[in-house]
């Protein structure tokens, strides 16, 4: 499976190398500087910090669609870069990470060619940062059809899996079930790594089940409000710090003790209490308050606000960053500089779409992850 | 141009005259009727379009803005990747039916909500502004087919009001009038030639009784 190990001094290099990339992201006040520019002036200021596909898009592009294809490939490129600079096992691990986006690009294809939907159109979603390279997607994006497709993917790690769920002729739904034990699969080979014996990877375990956990949490909201399943274990990732049972448990309930039982004993009270401090909320209030409004949402079958979500991955990176502080010396300091690197794109974006749609800097600041 | 053109001082015309009156009158009344009705009918709809208008737009911009929202969270890409995925087709039934014999089109949305994990994308690689997006535009494409439906239906109203209306006007100001008018000539033609025959009769009995006593 593994290669080679690596040494402590490749370790050593590797995350002091990703803890100055890190330092080198946008700041604040950076991001602040631009909530007052216009598009031009973003795409200029984002060209001459670090994003150089601006220059190279340049010529043929403008405005947003500039900015927005500039991002995705620098995003791309940050990732091949780090899975080039990762040696030995971090390179399998980082693989196994990046594998997220394979899953993404391969979907994309195959819905394009079920669906009839225009290669070119299909080619602009495409986020070549996986181990599957832009010329591989290329060429499956030629192929004629999904029979063709699957057949090309045969080393794929996840080609049992695809050719095993896929139906040809495509029956209505497929897609979806296909994408969900993809991802599932995705997590649990990441949980499993995190529980092997190998000492270094332990390290990732805390951060998987964390991820696990606001994953479940997320899609119990979800399916709360937008489904009427009652079986919510087909779609729960075992391995979180929740168990699956607690979670079908709360998931049918009606009494408002035993949701909040669940909330306190999930930690979901602490993350939804930070969540909404950020949002300006007093925080005295907002500590009596939370359980309450959780649960007023969950009662009447509404998710909690997409702007709570946001606040959610804010909290989310600030955990991946101190469990980067706690273990220097890890895969984490990669892991919390990609994610760093990922949320610098997002903001970007809604920076420059919300300038685009003219939106109001404040407003525009409550989207920043930050 | 007159209603009547030619006319006949014949009793027989004079009666089939008073016919025509009777059933223009009955006519009149009956499509005032009409008329009022689709007046009533219309006037108790059209708030209710109006009001579904005023909410059609709410939720037009209540979905521009969360669509707004998405091009921020998600970027184009990955909204352009989501909405590749919904499977869920709506269906729209289109039947008529009648509103004082006028025929409305009755639209109605089948499926138009799709439960989340029957949509076709993923729960584990979008996010919750992705549902919000779609159940936004449910809502939306939901008053979009009741209001284009309704509006329709005023529409078709408002035509056969200005028609009907028309109509009765027309009966009102001219039939009727006209008819009357004629009837009156008619009447005063009859007796004025009743009035002939009445003197000639007499003229001819003055002869008679004159060559008798001779």
């Amino acid at each position: 499976m593994i290669s080679f190990a690596i040494t402590p001094p490749q370790y050593i290099y590797i995350c002091t190398r990703m803890t100055v990339r890190k330092k080198m992201l946008f700041e604040a006040s950076q991001y602040h500087r631009m909530l007052n520019m216009d598009l031009n002036q973003i795409s200029r200021f984002i060209g001459e910090n670090g994003y150089e596909e601006i220059k190279e898009l340049g010529r043929t592009q403008s405005g947003i669609t500039l900015i927005e294809e500039a991002l995705s490939r620098n995003l791309a490129r940050t990732y091949r870069n780090v899975l080039n600079a990762t040696p030995g096992s971090l390179q399998y691990l980082m693989k196994r990470f990046l594998s997220k986006g394979d899953i993404d690009n391969v979907l994309a294809i195959m819905r394009g060619k079920e669906f009839h939907i225009p290669s070119s159109q299909i080619q602009k979603i495409l986020l070549p940062g996986g181990t599957l390279s832009l010329e591989k997607l290329n060429q499956l994006l030629s192929l004629h059809d999904n029979h063709e497709v699957i057949q090309n993917l045969v080393d794929w790690e996840y080609y049992p899996l695809l050719a095993d769920k896929i139906l040809i002729p495509y029956q209505k739904g497929s897609f979806a079930d296909l994408e969900n034990t993809l991802y599932r699969h995705y997590y649990e080979r990441n949980y499993a790594l995190g529980k092997s014996r190998i000492r270094i990877w332990n390290s990732i375990l805390p951060y998987i089940r964390y991820e696990i956990d606001i994953i479940n949490l997320k899609n119990m909201f979800r399916i709360k409000a937008g489904s009427r399943v009652e079986d919510i274990r087909p779609y729960i990732i075992p391995g979180g710090n929740i168990q699956s049972s607690a979670i079908q448990d709360v998931f049918t309930t009606q009494d408002k003790e035993h949701f909040v039982k669940f909330v306190k004993e999930a930690k979901i009270q602490i993350i939804f209490s930070q969540v909404l401090e950020d949002l300006n909320c007093d925080p005295v209030s907002c500590e009596l308050d939370t359980v309450d409004q959780i649960w007023k949402r969950w009662y009447e079958r509404k998710v909690p606000l997409f702007l709570v979500m946001v606040g959610i991955n804010r909290v989310r990176l600030h955990h991946i960053d101190s469990l980067a502080r706690r273990y220097p010396f890890s895969v984490l300091p990669i892991l919390s500089y990609l994610e760093n690197k990922r949320y610098e794109v997002t903001n970007l974006r809604a920076i420059a779409r919300g300038r685009q749609f003219e939106q109001d800097p404040e407003e525009i600041k409550k989207y920043l992850v930050m | 141009m007159p209603y009547i053109t030619e006319t006949r001082y014949t009793r027989s015309e004079l009666l089939a005259m008073r016919k025509r009156l009777q059933i223009a009158e009955k006519a009149h009344r009956l499509l005032q009727m009409k008329h009022d009705g689709l007046i009533h009918e219309f006037s108790s709809f059209a708030p209710q379009v109006k009001k579904e208008l005023d909410f059609l737009i709410i939720r037009h911009t209540r979905a521009r803005t969360l669509m707004i929202a998405g091009f921020m969270v998600e970027g184009s890409d990955a909204l352009t990747l989501s909405a590749n995925s919904v499977e869920s087709l709506i269906h729209i039934d289109l039947h008529t039916r009648k509103i004082f014999g006028v025929i409305t089109p009755v639209i109605e949305g089948i499926d138009i909500k799709s439960d989340l994990v029957f949509r076709g994308y993923s729960l584990y690689n979008t996010s919750l502004i992705t549902d919000d997006i779609v159940d936004t535009y449910e809502d939306l494409v939901e008053a979009i087919i009741t209001y284009s439906a309704h509006e329709s239906t005023l529409k078709r109203l408002l035509v056969e009001i200005e028609r009907i209306g028309r109509r009765v006007k027309a009966l009102e100001n001219i039939v009727i009038p006209q008819i009357s008018h004629a009837i009156t000539v008619m009447s005063r033609a009859r007796d004025e030639l009743e009035r002939e025959e009445h003197a000639r009769l007499s003229h001819v009995k003055k002869g008679r009784q004159r060559n008798d006593a001779h």
